[in-house]
């Protein structure tokens, strides 16, 4: 049921890998998941044409300004998850695509210069479930986080959370893992262990991540009901 | 080599599929969001006229040549500078204006301009 977007105006900072980890580990723990490739790269898209793609992940490529709210809406209809990647750049497709949503993720790496256009895209997001009347709740995701906490990252997380934007506990860290699910397709389950280090590390922070996605999401709906 | 799997400790239950018509407002409706929101269109965008032609190949070069990262960067402006990146902003969108101001505020802080 829920329509998760992933959102950013600015290019390279993790939307593809948080879309594809999250639908991957929800598929992997037995529901049924539609990936909704707005990027005209078509990053997905190219994972799913490679082996090993779970049978309940769905990647849903033929999408466009003047469709995707339809596209949106059919899959919502069919899939337990809905996750919507829009490309890095600001296009008309996410305030359509925000229409939608019941959550609005924008990830950001540790940086001013990312941290200053994730504020503003959360800050369209909610202009846009404002005048359209929508409940959406939109949180930032730290992304390709190194396993230290650098001060630049603290200094930007304080500073975004004191001004009031939200961040999601988990922040989704650097690993080769990640980069390699668009090499070998498939998912963290399946890629060799022995060219790929550290899965398990990757594999404990995707279920962390997922899970406060899940808890969001839960907590959006007991205040909902 | 491929190892075997522990079971997820995810729980999904209580997500289903959305019922049908519970989906947002007429996509129409949100015309005036789109005005108001600096996103750039795709559709725009692809119509895009071409980038007009390189400079003459054989061009004199303007500026100083650069003497490393330390040398001082001069910009010169026209007039009609800050409004035409006004309309830049109007029509393609926040990315590509932000970057430019971010330079434009480094060069000027480098040359002590407020």
């Amino acid at each position: 049921m829920p329509v998760i977007t992933m959102a950013s105006s600015k290019g390279g900072v993790g939307k593809t890998t948080s879309s594809l980890l999250l639908a991957l580990e929800l598929a992997d723990a037995g529901a049924s998941v539609a990936l909704i490739d707005g990027d005209r790269n078509q990053p997905l898209s190219k994972w799913a044409a490679l082996e090993g793609k779970p049978a309940n992940v769905t990647v849903i490529s033929d999408t466009s300004e003047e469709t995707i709210t339809q596209t949106i809406e059919t899959a919502a209809a069919e899939y337990q998850f809905v996750i919507v990647d829009l490309e890095g750049s600001a296009n008309a497709m996410i305030i359509y695509a925000v229409s939608r949503s019941d959550l609005v993720v924008v990830p950001l790496q540790a940086s001013i210069v990312d941290a200053h256009q994730a504020t503003r895209t959360i800050e369209a997001v909610r202009r846009i479930a404002h005048t359209s009347r929508q409940d959406v709740r939109a949180v930032l995701l730290m992304t390709k986080a190194p396993n230290f906490i650098s001060s630049e990252a603290k200094h930007v997380q304080s500073d975004l959370e004191g001004a009031g934007f939200e961040f999601l506990p988990v922040a989704i860290h650097e690993r080769v893992a990640y980069r390699s699910l668009f090499s070998y397709g498939g998912d963290l389950h399946s890629l060799p262990a022995k060219q790929v280090g550290n899965l398990d590390a990757a594999r404990e922070n995707a279920e962390a991540y997922a899970q406060s996605v899940l808890a969001i999401l839960r907590g959006k709906a007991a205040v909902a009901a | 080599m491929t190892e075997r799997k522990r079971a997820s400790a995810i729980d999904v239950t209580g997500f289903g599929p959305r019922p049908a018509g519970a989906g947002g407002p007429d996509p129409a409706s949100l015309a005036s969001v789109i005005e108001e929101t600096p996103f750039k269109s795709r559709v725009v965008e692809q119509a895009a006229p071409a980038p007009a032609a390189k400079a003459e190949p054989d061009a004199p070069k303007r500026g100083r040549p650069s003497r490393g990262s330390k040398s001082t960067v001069y910009a010169r402006v026209p007039d009609d500078f800050y409004d035409r990146l006004q309309r830049i902003r109007d029509e393609k969108g926040w990315s590509l204006v932000t970057a430019l101001e971010r330079a434009i505020d480094a060069l000027g802080r480098q040359e002590g301009i407020d």
